[in-house]
């Protein structure tokens, strides 16, 4: 039951009410008229489209490419992969079987195009449809099949066209006039005249390897000995690709229709099987909820994506010349390795690289990039030098992620602090060199915005030296700009 | 020649300057500090060496720590920390490291939720056949307070994982004390006052009250230091300031000399 139009309609009926002769699209106060003691429930649309969503993902095993239809209903596009089930109608029957196993009511039909198949299922009484016989299928069923809003519909139920024959067999110019080309191309759509693009819910792999289980697999290490053959399978698809890829995602198919995927994400382009390996290991060891095989797995899937060229590693070839220079490309590799196998064991939000900014403020002026998108975000345009080390640092060791206010007792108005309290502890300055101002850029300066800071490197009678500013200056109406400790240098 | 191209000359003479003395096949590093490189002879590299110091002198630690890394040479260095050590001590700011010489493109900054997350990650951060020329050539571990979870077999892990790797391991240990652990070197650090013959009146070089408290190869000691990001060295502050401080002028730092201040703020004269 459901609200629309202002009132409560049934939308979904079992069988028994069926029979008793209710319709979905019915008022409730009808449908309770008649059948005083009907139970209702409420519908929970999210709850559907998540079942609807797991459902899918259950489908994966039979195709990579999955679609959602309406809010019921699924498009698999099966071309080339029903041989592997021994053809379209075992493949057909496999999947009515275990759906209706696990409870569901479906109909399927399998068509040369997606909107055939679709009229056939939603409209039809399902099955095979062999090329050639669309015609056939399709020309006794409602217009509506072909998927039409409420008011085209209509329209057309008024001029008495009612089957899809009937379109199908008028002349097609008057019909574009009156309902838009739109209707003709759903027509030609449903015939195979016109191509229709159907978008999965995830997108395509570009190089996957899987195994099925005639026994499901429930034992961790044979999960792990299963997943080792895929990568190394994976490995040798993408050898044979010239090719690395920077996703990689294992999904495990449960005997019970749940699926589990996890992802992994790399730096640079990868393929080498142990180092995939080692990534899944590490991942798989950092779960929160362990992967659970319940009854166990029957089909696990290794899947690679966002793939790149990727040359011969020529590394161990060259032979070092030079021991104290490390070499560059060596360093970056290395690099990028431990930052992958860091993100895939704490998250790519807590691995990070900096990239310098060209801005003076401080905030800014370093970008603390997750170490998996550094050699993107680098690319986008080329970063500006690091500041050259003066004779004595000009910028803090650590910066507080949050400028913290201070109390301070300045000398003159507009002179360094003598004094100041910070964290609830006074401190005495023995050196002060300031001001150096600071202000945005004057195409982010606004009124509101961040005033001008006039910042102070001060240093205390035992050594210990910190960033502060002043924020603003004094003028009118401005009687005591406020002060913050922002950095603390070594 | 640009100023860029000095600065990797200076870089690469201060890399051969430090990996000059040998030990036993693995190349040891020196501070620059005449007198502590003599009481202490060659560093060991593939070693750990624990830094400690009061949550304070974090900074100073910090800094002591960068100067290390800006002597062990140009590899890439992994720096892993605790989520809370951001909020406490501050994040780590990448032109704060630039300015001790340290490439910031080539530090990792590593954050992890906990003490024991910190040590395990830091497990991966030695990777198994390193590369000993370009590959990992330092990694920090800093740690606040006194983890249950860092007892003698985590820092021995921690000791071995170096050896093995050809990777110098920092334990930077923050407002935990003295705890037993299997570090080649205990360094304890506190900031110093710095020397005035740079800046007349402002702070100058980063100076640090070193303190080897422990030391499985060598003597132990304390030294003052500076940092002189110049030559990637430590030095010896010199006891007389070259730049002589101007006579005509009151030394406006003096604290007590005040003459308005608006603190408590209420109680500032206006104006």
């Amino acid at each position: 039951m459901g609200k629309a139009k202002g009132a409560f309609r049934l939308t979904c009926l079992d069988a028994l009410a069926e029979r008793l002769g209710l319709a979905s699209d019915m008022a409730l106060a009808d449908a309770r008229a008649m059948i005083p003691r009907l139970d209702v429930v409420e519908e929970d649309l999210a709850a559907d489209a998540a079942l609807l969503g797991a459902i899918a993902d259950w489908c994966d095993r039979y195709t990579p490419l999955v679609a959602l239809d309406e809010t019921d209903g699924l498009l698999l596009d099966i071309s080339g992969c029903a041989h592997l089930f021994g053809g379209e109608a075992v493949l057909g029957r496999d999947c009515l079987t275990r759906l209706k196993r696990q409870g569901f009511t479906v109909r399927a039909a399998i068509a040369g195009t997606p909107r055939a198949a679709r009229a056939v299922a939603r409209y039809g009484s399902g099955g095979i449809i062999e090329p050639g016989g669309e015609g056939a299928a399709l020309l006794p069923l409602p217009a509506a099949a072909l998927g039409l809003d409420g008011a085209r519909q209509h329209g057309l139920a008024r001029m008495g066209l009612i089957y899809i024959a009937d379109i199908e067999t008028r002349p097609r110019a008057p019909l574009a006039a009156r309902f838009g080309s739109d209707l003709l191309d759903r027509l030609d759509q449903a015939f195979g005249r016109l191509p229709e693009a159907v978008t999965p819910r995830r997108p395509l792999p570009d190089c996957m390897a899987e195994r099925r289980f005639a026994e499901p697999l429930a034992h961790e290490a044979g999960i792990r000995l299963a997943l080792a053959g895929l990568e190394q399978s994976l490995s040798e698809m993408l050898e044979a690709r010239g090719e690395g890829a920077k996703l990689f995602e294992a999904s495990f198919f449960r005997s019970d229709g749940a699926v589990r995927r996890l992802g992994i994400e790399t730096g640079l382009p990868l393929r080498d099987a142990k180092v995939i390996d080692r990534l899944f290991a590490l991942k798989l060891e950092a779960l929160a909820d362990p992967l659970d095989p319940g009854f166990g797995f029957d089909l696990i899937r290794l899947s690679a994506g966002a793939t790149e060229r990727l040359a011969v590693d020529q590394a161990a070839l060259a032979t070092g010349y030079d021991d104290d220079v490390p070499d560059e490309a060596a360093a970056e590799r290395a690099l990028a390795e431990v930052a992958d196998a860091l993100s895939a064991r704490l998250g790519p939000q807590r691995v990070r690289r900096f990239l310098a900014q060209d801005t003076h403020d401080p905030v800014r002026a370093a970008l603390a990039v997750p170490a998996l998108h550094y050699n993107e975000t680098a690319r986008l345009g080329a970063p500006p030098p690091w500041p050259e080390p003066g004779a004595v640092p000009e910028r803090p060791l650590r910066l507080l992620a949050r400028p913290e206010p201070i109390e301070v007792l300045a000398e003159i108005p507009d002179g360094p602090p003598t004094r100041f309290r910070w964290r609830r502890a006074v401190h005495d300055v023995a050196k002060a060199e300031g001001p150096e101002r600071i202000a945005a850029e004057w195409w982010l300066a606004t009124e509101s915005l961040a005033p001008t800071r006039d910042y102070y490197r001060i240093e205390q009678p035992d050594g210990r030296r910190f960033w502060l500013y002043r924020d603003g200056l004094y003028g009118p109406g401005v009687k005591h700009p406020p002060w913050f400790m922002h950095g603390l240098f070594a | 020649m640009s100023e860029q191209a000095v600065t990797t000359l200076r870089r690469s003479i201060a890399g051969l300057q430090s990996a000059a003395a040998s030990l036993g096949g693995e190349a040891g590093f020196s501070l620059g500090h005449d007198a502590a490189d003599a009481a202490l002879g060659a560093l060991r590299r593939h070693a750990l060496h624990e830094v400690v110091a009061t949550t304070s002198q974090a900074p100073a630690a910090s800094g002591f720590i960068a100067g290390l890394l800006a002597r062990l040479g140009r590899r890439p260095i992994v720096w892993l920390r605790q989520d809370a050590a951001g909020m406490e001590g501050g994040e780590l700011h990448a032109p704060g490291l630039a300015s001790f010489g340290l490439d910031p493109g080539r530090v990792l900054s590593v954050r992890g939720r906990d003490a024991l997350a910190v040590l395990k990650a830091a497990q991966d951060a030695f990777p198994r056949g390193n590369d000993r020329r370009s590959g990992i050539g330092a990694v920090v571990i800093e740690l606040n307070g006194a983890p249950a979870c860092l007892d003698l077999t985590a820092s021995r892990r921690l000791a071995l994982a170096a050896r093995e790797a050809g990777v110098t391991a920092l334990l930077l240990r923050l407002g935990g004390g003295v705890a037993p652990s299997a570090a080649m070197m205990r360094w304890e650090i506190a900031a110093a006052p710095s020397a005035g013959r740079v800046r007349a009146h402002g702070p100058g070089r980063p100076s640090f009250a070193v303190t080897v408290s422990r030391n499985r190869h060598g003597a132990t000691g304390r030294w003052l230091m500076e940092w002189d990001s110049h030559a990637y060295s430590f030095t010896e502050p010199l006891p007389v300031a070259l730049v002589s401080a101007p006579a005509d002028r009151p030394d406006r730092a003096q604290p007590g000399r005040v003459i308005t201040g608006l603190w408590p703020a209420g109680r500032r004269a206006a104006g």
